[in-house]
């Protein structure tokens, strides 16, 4: 019998003891190791060594990029119209700052994780620095040695590098209990962006007025003629953050409603403004498409207040299969467009209103976003159908960094509903739905994905009513949106295997309905399970893209690895492949990898409940 | 009147056949324990009076619907029927208060503060209201059992169907879930239990049955089911498991 022992509770033992230990514990702990260690850190010089070499040769022409930086954005889109770009771009920064404003949940954090990020970023570049080698060897055979990087500019850098060094150690350790926002954090780290673009300076091709190329290279901001746009979007990003973070504090549910309905309807808004240049008559706008929107709005107010009474509910399935088929019918006479698609949504409307608007308040926010949706929608359709006015020498009007970004963001968005479609109709217990399902993911599946671009752009138009043709951008878009769709809808489908059967008996017992069950219990579930092959997927979609070029587009990649390097005329840039390549391989970098460590972050906060 | 009348059901999975013609009824307000071998059909049983499962012979009429095809009656019925799992099988991705507060929200069409103030009286009820922010992966398994009958109660069901709701938990916790039941059918609710746990039977049931082989073998009140058996299976059954 142990009779009462005093247990003391004792406080956890300490880890982390020093850096000797941390160096014996792990690249010391025997005599192999060590010898690893000092081998794979030889290596690891001697590798950084030729990159940095290679990167300040002078045999390199990094002017082909910088000269070209507006080819490699937009391609041949005319500068005329860059205004309406950046338009957009001003939309999304906006909308953008309006959605981080509004969700901001004034989180803290210590000025040490910020001393301890900026010390890892200035002490790796001080290393860089100093292993920097001094002279390359320019002609291998002959053996002939440039110096490339005088010693006094080493020790200056080393000197404002160890400057910087010490800052950040001093606020990691004075100013350790300091807190900071982490949102303010964040707008001061885009700030540094947009201020390093008007410091950070880079040789550019420039002409002198007999048209001569002016030797040596001038230098010149890295952004010169893009940084006034740029600082104009960094303010308004911070003031409709400002203006987020006050609608939030006036608790505006209705707002709330709005921001993704916006978002959704923000691609639209970019296709019809850079895609497009609408001609738009506004006799039009007042006889036809307002009266239209004002009829709509009220034939919602309708339904979402008047159709969904306890009285009526009981109907309600011949409300859904009645408009159902007039949709169907409004959609085979010969009306306007807007029309066709208005009689759909108003039966989405109709299937919908009584799960989302039960109570007063939703039942208004409903109302808002349906307005506001059908409105916008309407006049993007307008936009949309009507004739362009942008001129472009050439096939697209998108081309280089803006087709890459056009086709990875419609891919993903229009991939994403349509495989989660696809996932539940395999998984549907429908034979017809499941049976189409499964054909359509093992067809699309089972054939390269160049030869679907070539089907897209040779053969689509034999399959399309006469008359109907689209751009070779829409074509690729579609054929990417669909191809991701099926490797998406794999991917959905093991999440949704990983449910378990008990999940949907507990949402069929506590009387949850079909649509309920799979929008609120499983399909949140299943996403959550997948998704780092669901980022995996969007990553390699994204690379993909650089595909498109087969079938005649000029995406970054082709005209990195083909058109820059065959100008001939002006400042001359033949042959100047390696600097285009490695430039095109370091941007997909920027990208990807961003992406990849944001999804690391969502999935972190994801998995909160799990477990 | 009895709230819930089984006439002559029937159920096969395959070629086997599950339930071989259930016939009982439960009044309004009982307290019935099932109890029986694993595989004696007695949970498929109570699956079926919410059609978890699907009888293919007989009538089963629950507060005057029969349950048939019609998924009106079938929400209808799902709605009034609460049912609580061996597994638990709460909703991971969603706090304690979500859980209960999801069902009287989108079914019930509550507003969510309505929901909300009901849920946290559950909580006290069942003695966890400390708990309602958390997951259920981050509770024990008696907590996420009571957070269980919570999520069921809120629909405020007439009837509570329980299935093994204690034998998915260790010894300790048994009784904080036996404890609310307990307070549950004090309270009036017409429960249907199936459970091992026969000291709750005799201190709480008002009718015992005993299922064998898809049959109903045996059903009296407590005192006579423990103590003058009729059939020799019962007498068998409670041998062992005593």
């Amino acid at each position: 019998m142990v009779d009462n022992v005093n247990i003391q509770e004792s406080p956890p033992e300490v880890q982390f003891a020093g850096v000797n230990r941390w160096l014996r514990e792990n690249l010391f702990s025997s005599t192999g190791s060590a010898i690893l260690t000092f081998v794979s850190i030889g290596a690891l010089i001697g590798l950084f060594r030729s990159i940095i070499g290679f990167f300040i040769s002078p045999e390199r022409e990094w002017t082909a990029i910088t000269y070209n930086l507006r080819l490699y954005m937009v391609q041949a889109y005319p500068e005329s119209d860059f205004i309406r770009v950046w338009i957009t771009i001003g939309l999304v920064m906006g909308l953008l700052g309006l959605t981080w404003g509004f969700n901001s949940v004034n989180e803290k954090s210590s000025l040490k994780s910020t001393g301890t990020t900026l010390m890892k970023v200035f002490s790796s570049l001080f290393l860089l620095v100093l292993i920097a080698p001094t002279s390359v060897v320019i002609d291998k055979v002959e053996g002939t040695v440039v110096d490339v990087f005088q010693q006094e500019l080493r020790i200056y850098l080393l000197a404002v590098l160890a400057g910087l060094i010490l800052v950040s150690y001093l606020i990691r350790t004075k100013l350790a209990s300091q807190e900071v926002s982490k949102d303010y954090l964040n707008i001061g780290y885009v700030g540094l962006l947009v201020v390093s673009i008007w410091l950070i300076k880079v040789p550019t091709v420039t002409f002198d007025s007999s048209n001569v190329r002016i030797e040596p290279d001038p230098l010149l901001p890295l952004a010169a003629s893009t940084k006034n746009p740029w600082t104009a979007l960094y303010l308004l990003l911070v003031v409709t953050f400002f203006i987020g973070r006050y609608l939030n504090s006036k608790n505006l549910t209705s707002f709330k409603r709005i921001l993704p309905v916006s978002w959704l309807l923000t691609p639209l808004i970019v296709v019809t403004w850079i895609y497009r240049k609408p001609d738009f008559t506004l006799s039009q706008i007042t006889t036809v498409d307002l009266p239209v929107i004002l009829g709509f709005s009220a034939i919602g107010y309708f339904v979402i207040n008047y159709l969904n009474s306890e009285k009526l509910m009981q109907y309600q399935r011949y409300f859904v299969y009645g408009s159902l088929i007039i949709a169907v019918f409004v959609f085979s006479l010969p009306v306007l467009r807007q029309l066709k698609l208005l009689f759909f949504l108003l039966w989405i409307l109709i299937s919908v209103a009584p799960t989302i608007a039960n109570s007063k308040e939703s039942a208004r926010s409903l109302f808002i976003v349906w307005s506001v949706a059908i409105t916008i929608l309407i006049l993007l359709m307008r936009g949309g159908t009507s004739e362009t006015l942008i001129v472009v020498p050439g096939s697209s009007i998108y081309g280089g960094f803006a087709l890459t970004w056009v086709l990875a963001f419609f891919g993903i968005a229009i991939s994403f509903p349509f495989g989660v479609m696809l996932a539940l109709g395999r998984t549907s217990s429908l034979p017809i739905i499941r049976i189409i399902c499964t054909a359509i993911i093992e067809l699309v599946r089972s054939v390269p994905f160049i030869t679907w671009l070539f089907f897209g752009s040779v053969m689509l138009t034999f399959f399309l009513p006469a008359g109907v043709e689209f751009d070779e951008v829409v074509r690729a878009v579609v054929v990417t949106s669909i191809f991701s769709a099926a490797y998406l809808a794999e991917n959905v489908r093991g999440g949704l295997q990983s449910i378990s059967k008990g999940q949907f008996e507990a949402a069929d017992a506590v009387g949850l309905s079909t649509l309920q069950r799979i929008s609120l219990i499983v399909m949140p579930q299943a996403l959550r399970a997948v998704i780092p092959p669901i980022v995996s997927q969007v990553i390699s979609l994204f690379k993909d893209t650089s595909l498109v070029a087969i079938v005649g587009l000029f995406d970054l990649l082709y005209i990195g690895s083909k058109v820059i390097p065959n100008q001939s005329q002006g400042a001359n840039f033949l042959g100047t492949i390696q600097e285009n390549i490695l430039f095109c391989a370091i941007f997909y970098w920027i990208f990807t990898y961003s992406f990849a460590r944001r999804s690391m972050k969502i999935e972190k906060r994801l998995g909160l409940g799990e477990r | 009147m009895s709230i819930i009348q089984s006439i002559d059901v029937k159920k096969w999975y395959g070629d086997f056949q599950a339930l071989k013609g259930i016939t009982m009824d439960v009044a309004e307000g009982e307290v019935l324990v099932i109890c029986g071998p694993s595989g004696s059909g007695k949970s498929t049983f109570i699956r079926c009076i919410n059609r978890l499962e699907q009888h293919q012979d007989g009538q089963i009429i629950v507060d005057g619907i029969e349950l048939t095809n019609d998924l009106k009656n079938i929400e209808a019925i799902r709605s009034e029927v609460g049912m609580v799992f061996q597994s638990f099988n709460l909703f991971p991705h969603l706090t304690v208060l979500q859980n209960i507060t999801l069902a009287p929200i989108w079914v019930r069409k509550k507003s969510k503060s309505e929901a909300e103030e009901k849920a946290m009286e559950l909580l006290e009820r069942v003695g966890i209201p400390e708990q309602a922010d958390k997951f259920p992966g981050q509770l024990s398994g008696g907590q996420q059992q009571r957070v269980a009958i919570a999520r069921a109660l809120a629909m405020e069901p007439k009837i509570m169907l329980f299935d093994e709701p204690t034998s998915a938990l260790d010894p300790e916790m048994i009784k904080e879930v036996l404890d609310v039941m307990k307070e549950l059918a004090q309270s009036g609710m017409t429960m249907i239990v199936v459970t091992h746990e026969m000291g709750f039977a005799k201190e709480v049931a008002d009718r015992v049955m005993l299922f064998d082989e898809g049959q109903l073998v045996e059903q009296n009140t407590p005192e006579e089911f423990f103590n003058n058996p009729e059939s020799d299976r019962t007498k068998l059954f409670l041998s062992q498991i005593l």
